[in-house]
């Protein structure tokens, strides 16, 4: 057993910095190449805020557990994790959901990506209509009126 | 920060997410969704993200909004959807019936003598891009293929295939260039041999260079012990991953349908089956559940 853990400091574009071990850090592509060709001991990650940082940092350390104490069985298990992920997500906003997309695409971490992608279109799939995806979205229609009855008459059978 | 503000790969990362009716709505929420919506290359990695999932059952509902513009009183015979497109087929009628552009196309009526016309299949051919309606026409030893491509008027033509009436099929899939394939339907418990608790698989290939259809057999190791003797099970079809979906309709009365997976090239330690239970939809009101699969060009039986 290997007693002592490297850790490594991040830093968010904010300047708040968060200690972690290194095997959290390798679950971001990104931040594993960065401490492998970079041997410092803090790392600035000037496209991420530390608010955003630090809900990666917990989604990568709760999970690194998961991979490191795999056969014990006092340690999380996948039913566990899903359910942890559940209310990791339900606490969020779609605003924080979004910033997490990016970042996770940022750092390149794949499961927190899915994760979150999942999660707007878990939402989106709620919506009863295209109207209610509009406000949820915040997204304003570009359509003239014509157009849009044009796209509605298009598919209607979907929504019998 | 909004969606909006995402960029374009991450939006699309959402949108294959979605199930097709959300993916419309979504078509109808502006512009730019619209345009990536409609993109071909999205619409190819939707397509392919969409056949390893289990799909949701298709609304008969739309189907009997078809056949009503047709006639009320024929019954109509509806095919698995492939990317999108389902075939109906009434005696000797055939419709093609887009589910994306909401477009119905009737196919050049054919003489047959049969009072059953019997099974058909429905595929599509990659390197033309064109669909194709498989109509076996048993004991005549002359199969049809329908073939049409978009802006195209589309045409039957005869095909020769002995081997085709020597079994009895279920499903047919398609595959890149000439080669086309209809798989075997005969497996149950019947063909399960008891002594050596295996399972036996018929399916029959178009050779791609001489145009012959071959009958291959595949045997399944460890079905009874897996499976066991007293569900009838069916073959659906093959899914993405190289597996074999069989189904076992027959249990929906207890109120629920069980699906099964075989892997052709099982995983160290593992059998190679994989159960899942669909629970009964809606209440379990439903006279009959039927599962289809959106057909997708596995390796297999070629490797």
């Amino acid at each position: 057993m290997e007693n002592e853990k490297k850790m490594i400091t991040l830093k968010s574009s904010d300047d708040v910095t968060f200690e972690v071990e290194e095997a959290v850090v390798l679950e971001s592509q990104f931040l594993s190449h960065l401490v492998q060709d970079c041997p410092a001991p803090e790392h600035k990650i000037k496209e991420v805020t530390g608010k955003i940082l630090s809900k990666v940092v917990e989604y990568c350390e709760k999970h690194v557990v998961v991979v490191v104490d795999g056969g014990d069985s006092s340690s999380s298990s996948g039913d566990d994790l899903k359910k942890w992920d559940d209310k990791f997500i339900k606490e969020m906003d779609l605003s924080t959901v979004y910033d997490l997309i990016a970042a996770a695409n940022y750092l390149n971490i794949q499961a927190l990506l899915d994760l979150m992608c999942q999660r707007v279109a878990d939402v989106i799939t709620a919506c009863k209509d295209h109207k209610e995806i509009r406000e949820t979205l915040g997204i304003v229609s570009d359509y003239t009126a014509e157009e849009e009855a044009e796209v509605l008459k298009e598919n209607e059978w979907a929504f019998d | 920060m909004k969606m909006e503000s995402l960029l374009d790969d991450m939006q699309t990362e959402v949108m294959l997410r979605l199930p097709l009716k959300s993916l419309i709505a979504c078509s109808r929420v502006c512009r730019k969704l619209k345009t990536m919506i409609c993109d071909e290359k999205f619409k190819n990695r939707y397509l392919l993200r969409s056949m390893t999932r289990p799909m949701d059952p298709t609304p008969d509902s739309f189907f009997h909004t078809v056949c009503q513009k047709e006639n009320r009183l024929v019954k109509w015979t509806r095919s698995a959807p492939v990317r999108g497109v389902v075939c109906l087929q009434a005696s000797t009628r055939f419709l093609l019936c887009s589910a994306i552009t909401n477009n119905v196309l009737r196919l050049p009526d054919i003489k047959w003598p049969g009072l059953s016309p019997g099974r058909f299949f429905l595929g599509y051919d990659e390197a033309t891009s064109s669909l194709k309606v498989l109509w076996p026409r048993y004991y005549c030893f002359k199969p049809l293929v329908y073939t049409v491509s978009s802006g195209d008027e589309g045409f039957w033509r005869e095909i020769a295939c002995e081997t085709l009436d020597m079994v009895n099929f279920s499903r047919a899939l398609c595959k890149g260039g000439v080669l086309y394939y209809a798989a075997a339907a005969v497996f149950s418990v019947a063909l399960v041999n008891k002594k050596s608790k295996t399972g036996k698989f018929q399916i029959c290939v178009r050779n791609e260079v001489s145009g012959e259809w071959e009958l291959h057999q595949l045997v399944i190791p460890g079905w009874r012990d897996n499976v066991g003797n007293n569900v009838m099970f069916s073959f659906v079809g093959t899914i993405g991953t190289g597996e074999l979906v069989f189904t076992a309709p027959d249990s929906l009365h207890e109120g629920s349908e069980s699906v099964l997976h075989y892997n052709t090239n099982p995983p160290k330690e593992s059998s190679g089956f994989e159960m899942f239970s669909v629970e009964a939809v809606n209440g379990g009101s439903y006279h009959c559940v039927r599962a289809c699969l959106n057909h997708f060009d596995s390796l297999f039986p070629t490797n």
